[in-house]
Formats: C-alpha cells, structure tokens, sequence
C-alpha cells in the first residue's frame, strides 16, 4: 500500500525507527501476552495463600520447572523449524540410567559416564535426525517410535528397576545441590542453558537458519542453506540437551528409575508453545519459552500451595494453557 | 438510481493503521457487462475487491446492490447476495473431486446421504453451460490451473451468481488457455451475468472488458469505455507520470563465453539435449509458451533438480552443480518465478530476506556482525529504492514490486557472476517494473551476465540482446533482440 505514512529510506539511519517509545515496543512483542499471563497468575496465587510469595518458594519454583526448562530451550529451536520431537522423555531416561550404570556397576568416574551420557543424548538425536530428515518421513512418526525404542533400552539395561545413586561431593555440588544460601544448582543450569540458547537462536547466523528454514524450507534451500544439516542439528542439540536434563535429575533426586520422564514431552511442548513459539514454523522466541515455562511451573506450585487436589491439577494446567495460546493467538491475529 | 446498474460504490474509504488503502471512491458497474479494474500494486484493487466480497468491512461509504444499499458482512453473506470472487490462489480441495468441490458446502441429498450421482450430472451440465466437457470425478489436485479456474466458475455458477469477481485470472495461463477463459466469460455475459475482471495485462483488459476503472493509490481516476481509450492512455492514468525505459544499448561481449552449455538431458522436467552459450555482460532472455520448460532449465541449472547428462563450463571450467548451494558457489544466482513460496520468508523483516545467501559471510566465528548486516541491508534498500519503513520491517508487509525488489537484493548480494531471473516482473506494477528493468540494465554495465525468463514477449525483446525459444523441453532457436519480433519468436515457441 502506497501512503504518507510510508518512506523511502533515502540517507539518514534506517534500523528500527527510534520514535517508537519504549513501552508500545513492549506492548508490541509477542511475548508480552505470555507474561501478562504470569504477572495475572502471581498477583492471584500472591493474594490466595501466604507461601507463594515467599523467597524459599520462589526458589523452589525455580527448581521444579529447571528440569523441563533446560528441555523447553532446544525444543523451542526444533519447533520453530517445524520439527518436533517426542523422544525428549526417553532420552532424559536412557541417558540418566546409562550413567547411573556406568557409574554403580562398573565405577566409572562419574564426570566421564556423564560426558559419554551427553554423547550417547547426542546420538540418540542424531538418530532422530537422521532417520526422519534423510528418510523423509514425519518427525512426529519417527520420534513416536523412537520414544518408545528409547524407553525400551533404558527398561532392557536397567532389568526394570531403580537405582540409588551415590554421587561424589564434587559432582553433586555441580549438578544437585543448593548452593549461595539455598539456589537450586539445577536452577542454574536452567539459566544458562537459556542464556546459551538466547545467544545461538537471536545472535548467530545458526539461529537465522533455524528461522529461515522454519519459515520457508524449500526457498531456504534455494538461498542455499542446507536445510537437512540445520534440521539434523537442531536434534542432536535436543537430544544431548535431553540427556543434560537427564543427569542433573539424577543427581538432584540421587536415584533414577527407568521409568522417570514418562510424560515430560507434551509439558515441554506445552511450554514451548505458550510461550508463544508457532506450530508452523518460522516464530518464536527464547524469551518466550523461558516465560512460558515459568507459568506453566507457577500455575502448578501455585495450585499445590492452595490445596487442590492432584487430580485437579493437569485439568486446570491444560484450560491455563488452551485460553493463554487462545489469547495470544487473538491478540495477533491480523487486524482485518 | 439507474436500472442498468448492478452494483455502485458511494465514497468507499478503507484504512489499514495509518495507511490509505482506498479514499472516496466511487463508481458503478453496469448489470451484464465485462467491468475491467486495473491500477498498480497498492492501487486498492484488491482491498475494494475484498470489501466487496465481505473480507473487509468498508469504514466509510455505501454501497448499492441492484440498487439498494446494502453492508456484506461476510464472504458467506456476499454469495448468498449473489456476489462470487474466484481468487488468484483457487481455494479448491485438492482431495477431492470436481463434483464435490463444485457443490461443497451445498449438497444434493437424497434423504441423509449425499446424491453424488446427481451433483456429478449438474455439474457436467454446468461445465456444458460454458461450453467446457468435463469428468466431474476428477481429482481437483490432478487439474491444470486453468481448469481449477473454470471450476470456481462453474461454483459461482451454481450458487447463481449475478456477478463474479475474477482476480488475476490469466496470470497463471497459456495463451491458449487464455482465450478459452476469454470465450467462457463471453458466454457468461451473454447470459447476463456481470463479470469483474481484474489484470495488470493491459492487452487482455482491452480485448475481453467493455468498460474499464482505474485506480491510482486508492482514489478512483476515471471509469471510460474500453473503445474509446488506448492501452498508453491507461497507463498514463495508473502511474501518472512515470516514463517509460526506452530501449538499452548492449555492453555484451561476445567474445567471451561465460556459461556454455552442452548437450543438457534431464527427462523428469522434460529437458531434452539443451545447449547454449552466454556471454559475458549480455542479457539472454529465454522465451517460450507455459510449459516450455523454461524454469525448468532454471532449475535445472541451478541444481535443485541436477541434469542427468550434459556439461555445464562456468567461464571455461566445467562445474558439477548438484544443489542450489553448489550453485552460489560458482557464481550463479537465481531469483524465483514464485516469490512467495519459493522466495521470501514472510515472517522475516527485510535486512533478513535481504542478506539470507550471504548470512554466513556476515558472521564473526557464527555470531552475526550487525553493523556489516546493516550496512548491507541498508545499500540494497537505497540502490534499488526499496519503499520501506525501516529494515526491521516485515518483508509480507511490502508491496509487491517493493517484495520483488528484496528478493532481487538477496541475489545482488550474493555477487554472482550469472544471474538468472524467472519472471522478474510478474504481478510487480508499471513502475517497480521499470525500476527491475533499469536494475538489470546496470547490472551488465557491472559485469553481470544475466539470463532472463519471461512471459511477456514485449518485454522480453525489449531487455534482452538475444533469445532462445524454447518449446517441449528444447531450444528451438534464438535471434539477437534487433531481428526478433513478438511474431516470429511465437511462431517458433508454438511449433509441434
């Protein structure tokens, strides 16, 4: 559309125009909506109990959603290419009951068993990767499969049973502990990890792939990107980050069972998308993700603090997250 | 209120944030006549169309349907109205079949279930009625486009509708198919259907409408009768006062052969035995009727889909080019006939669009050097006087010709040595494409070659210095521009 309200850029700068005040360009992210959402649900759960607000629970929010969370940031990154990836669960297993085997049976040092871990995560998502990009077949199908092959190894090695894992001091002041007056160290690694993620997905020419082929494959290969590689890859990350998770569980909870993870997927998934990342490829943020993690972990806590009881709980977590998409999704809808 | 009018807009203005899309306008459209609309890109075509057929509501204005007002709320409300818009993009079921798809949304049923039996007989006397023979069990999927045209007509159809609204209609056709278009919508206005035909194709706008409208950024210019004007006089209306590119003279050298092509095969696109040379600083336009294969041998040599035999020497050294990457890599460029499934990517702003092949060369150790991006993005925007409210802007948010220009900017980025350009100037308006042309033009005055493809044989003749015509997947032959004409170069491309 012609106007007067349009410019030709003539001389003069011609990046983001710098009249637009600060709080309409706020206003205007996609990830406001999500945040609105958790500022709403604080104030509630704030004026609803008396232990929400308080510091011990805050850090304790931290801790819980720090698990998943690491998880959410490299989904966020296969979702906005438009894969997905349903194996995370049986990953996070795998990897965590290797190492605790490693480590127990045949006394691997436990820096080596968790590096071979992370490796053997990277594999497994290469696997991934390769099998449903080469092979041309849907990543929903193949990580379908590959969840459940993935759980069977961790149920075959481990004979189906538990192991209690004794870690060194060292390690677990790394991976498990409270450090700094009580901070969750796995909170930490959530931190980071999002940092990292923020860094490579809006800084490098990686994460401009990731967009780029998310939004339009087939002219991304005409631009000569090579989009098998940035999808590959994009799985491999997922699936070492998975295995991360994995062995920080491991060693906050000083056990695993071969069964732990089940389910985990769609709460990442859940985040990822409420935080505002497009099924349909091309959108998304790590700002986003990392709020979206926050509500769905504020939402539950919140719930926990109020006494609902725990069949209750995934019921109101599912309608928090149907009306905040809805919203979100209403609030950018193109104006007509 | 005059009998003979069916539809009348009354002062209709439209506004998209703080943008004009229509001011005032107004103007009638006489019951049973082929009403032309033409204007360029922006023009608000497209946004009165809209408002017409209930995607858009109107801010101010009336309009007046068989001559009382009426407000189409929706595109549901404008069919039962008897209003029908047959789209550039044909929204059909693929899965489904011709029969289906033509009374989708308005079954025949015999008690519960639906009577295929009986919509399949309708439809067939339905495609008669425009003088077209059908199998209404046909997949919609299996159909040219010019069929899947002829479907959504024969849906307005059978929604009896009194007018229909047809929106670039021949941009994707055959000359031939053209012409079997031109007879339906004869038929159609002979039984008194009225008939709204919208094409930045002046020539086709003269040949099928009666009267003509056009629009000029929004605001209505004038309504006349198709006899009484001239193609220049309606441009001098659409644009105002932009000049016409008179035609170039040639830096080619043609001692010096960059590309040559040997003997080229590739039996999945049709590519049969294909060889030619391009010289250095020439433009090679490429002619040929749909279906030549002339972006197949774009493609072909480009590497998104790799020749099964021939020689391809790049400035005498033979290259293997076996994807696009390996493409750039050698020097090529190739600027898509499909801008926007192939080009852009919608959801990026225009430094992003504008520097995704040489995104790698703007990174320090992978992390992306903003202020180079910067630079370069905001070059491409000067050079080629993108119109645009920054580089932070939404490529989906341009204008057409402003899209194009992006996309083109990505590939002068890229610094190639050749540059192919499929349909450089298709759906872009009057001026963006003299803007492209002047592009191309210093391009070889840089020491680009370029080979250019398209559909519009004036146009063609005019830019280039030599072109080959193509026919069934062959060059059939070439001339250099000065001994070519538009008669001569169809004589070849439609021989058998």
């Amino acid at each position: 559309m012609k106007s007067t309200s349009e410019k030709t850029v003539a001389g003069g700068p011609a990046a983001q125009p710098a009249e637009i005040p600060l709080y309409r360009r706020i206003l205007q992210r996609q990830e406001f909506g999500v945040f609105l959402a958790l500022i709403l649900i604080s104030i509630f759960f704030s004026v609803s109990t008396t232990t929400f607000l308080t510091m011990p629970n805050m850090l304790n929010v931290m801790r819980q959603i720090s698990i998943n969370g690491i998880i959410v940031m490299a989904m966020t990154f296969v979702i906005i290419i438009k894969d997905i990836d349903l194996s995370i669960g049986s990953t996070f297993a795998l990897v965590s009951m290797l190492v605790a085997i490693m480590f127990n049976t045949y006394g691997v040092n436990i820096w080596l068993a968790s590096l071979i871990g992370l490796i053997l995560g990277g594999i497994l998502g290469l696997i991934n990767g390769v099998v449903a990009v080469k092979g041309q077949l849907p990543p929903f199908i193949v990580t379908l499969g590959s969840m459940m092959i993935y759980r069977g190894l961790a149920l075959v090695i481990s004979g189906g049973v538990p192991a209690a894992v004794r870690l060194p001091e060292t390690f677990f002041m790394f991976t498990g502990a409270r450090v700094f007056g009580r901070i969750p160290v796995p909170s930490l690694w959530f931190l980071g990890v999002t940092l990292i993620a923020g860094f490579i997905l809006h800084r490098t020419s990686y994460g401009f792939k990731v967009y780029a082929v998310g939004g339009n494959a087939e002219a991304a290969r005409l631009a000569g990107i090579d989009v098998d590689r940035v999808r590959i890859t994009n799985f491999v990350i997922l699936g070492v980050v998975s295995g991360l998770a994995g062995i920080i569980s491991m060693s906050y909870l000083s056990s695993v069972t071969p069964t732990v993870g089940q389910g985990i997927e769609m709460q990442v998934i859940a985040a990822t998308v409420l935080g505002g990342t497009s099924m349909l490829g091309g959108v998304g943020t790590i700002l986003g993700s990392f709020l979206g993690t926050l509500v769905l972990g504020v939402v539950r806590n919140g719930l926990v603090l109020m006494g609902t009881s725990a069949y209750l709980i995934d019921l109101i977590t599912g309608i928090v997250l149907i009306l905040a998409v809805f919203v979100s999704s209403y609030a950018h809808r193109e104006k007509r | 209120m005059s009998e003979t009018e069916i539809l009348r807009y009354q002062g209709i203005s439209k506004r998209f944030g703080g943008v004009n899309a229509l001011v005032d306008v107004s103007f009638a459209v006489n019951r049973g006549e082929i009403h032309g609309l033409v204007g360029e890109n922006g023009a608000g075509k497209s946004t009165l169309i809209k408002i017409t057929g209930g995607i858009y509501r109107k801010d101010a204005g009336q309009i007046f349907w068989n001559g009382s007002p009426i407000d189409v709320t929706s595109p549901i409300h404008a069919q039962d109205l008897g209003i029908s818009i047959v789209h550039q993009e044909i929204p059909l079921c693929n899965n489904l079949t011709i029969a289906q798809n033509v009374f989708m949304g308005n079954l025949i049923t015999k008690g519960v279930t639906p009577d295929w039996p009986a919509m399949e007989e309708k439809t067939v006397e339905l495609f008669r009625q425009i003088g077209q023979k059908v199998n209404p069990r046909q997949r919609v999927g299996e159909l040219s486009v010019a069929m899947r045209q002829l479907t959504a007509i024969v849906q307005a159809l059978r929604s009896k509708s009194q007018l229909i609204i047809m929106d670039e209609p021949t941009a994707a056709l055959t000359p031939g198919e053209v012409e079997t278009l031109f007879e339906v919508l004869r038929k159609l206005k002979a039984e008194g259907t009225t008939i709204m035909f919208v094409s930045h194709i002046l020539s086709e706008i003269m040949t099928i409408t009666d009267r003509i409208t056009v629009l000029r950024n929004g605001r209505h210019v004038a309504t006349v009768n198709t006899e009484d004007t001239s193609i220049p006089e309606i441009i001098g209306m659409m644009v105002g006062d932009i000049p016409l590119p008179g035609h170039k003279e040639t830096v080619a050298k043609r001692d010096d052969v960059v590309l040559e092509v040997k003997n080229l095969n590739k039996a999945s696109l049709g590519l049969k035995d294909i060889s030619f040379r391009l010289y250095r600083q020439e433009i090679l336009g490429v002619a040929g009727i749909q279906g030549a294969g002339r972006t197949e041998l774009a493609t072909c040599l480009f590497g998104v889909h790799p020749p099964d035999s021939g020689t391809i020497e790049i400035e005498g050294k033979p290259v293997a080019i076996t994807n696009p990457r390996a493409a750039i890599e050698v020097g090529l460029g190739y600027l898509t006939e499909d801008r926007r499934n192939l080009g852009m990517f919608s959801d990026m702003n225009i430094w992003q669009n504008a520097t995704a092949v040489i995104i790698d060369q703007l990174t320090n150790s992978g992390v992306l050097d903003q202020d180079e991006i910067e630079q370069v993005a905001f070059r491409s925007v000067k050079d080629l006087r993108i119109r645009t409210s920054g580089l932070e802007q939404k490529i989906r948010y341009l204008s057409g010709g402003n899209q194009q220009k992006v996309m083109l900017a990505r590939w002068l980025n890229a610094k190639p040595k050749i540059l192919i350009l499929d349909e450089p100037t298709r759906g872009v308006d009057v001026g963006a494409k003299a803007e492209i042309r002047r592009v191309i033009q210093e391009l070889v005055r840089q020491g680009i070659s370029v080979i250019v493809i398209s559909s519009d044989l004036e146009e063609l003749l005019n830019i280039s210095d030599r072109v080959l015509v193509m026919a069934n997947g062959r060059i059939r032959g070439e001339y250099l521009a000065h001994e070519a004409t538009t008669d001569k170069v169809m004589a070849l491309a439609t021989l058998k």
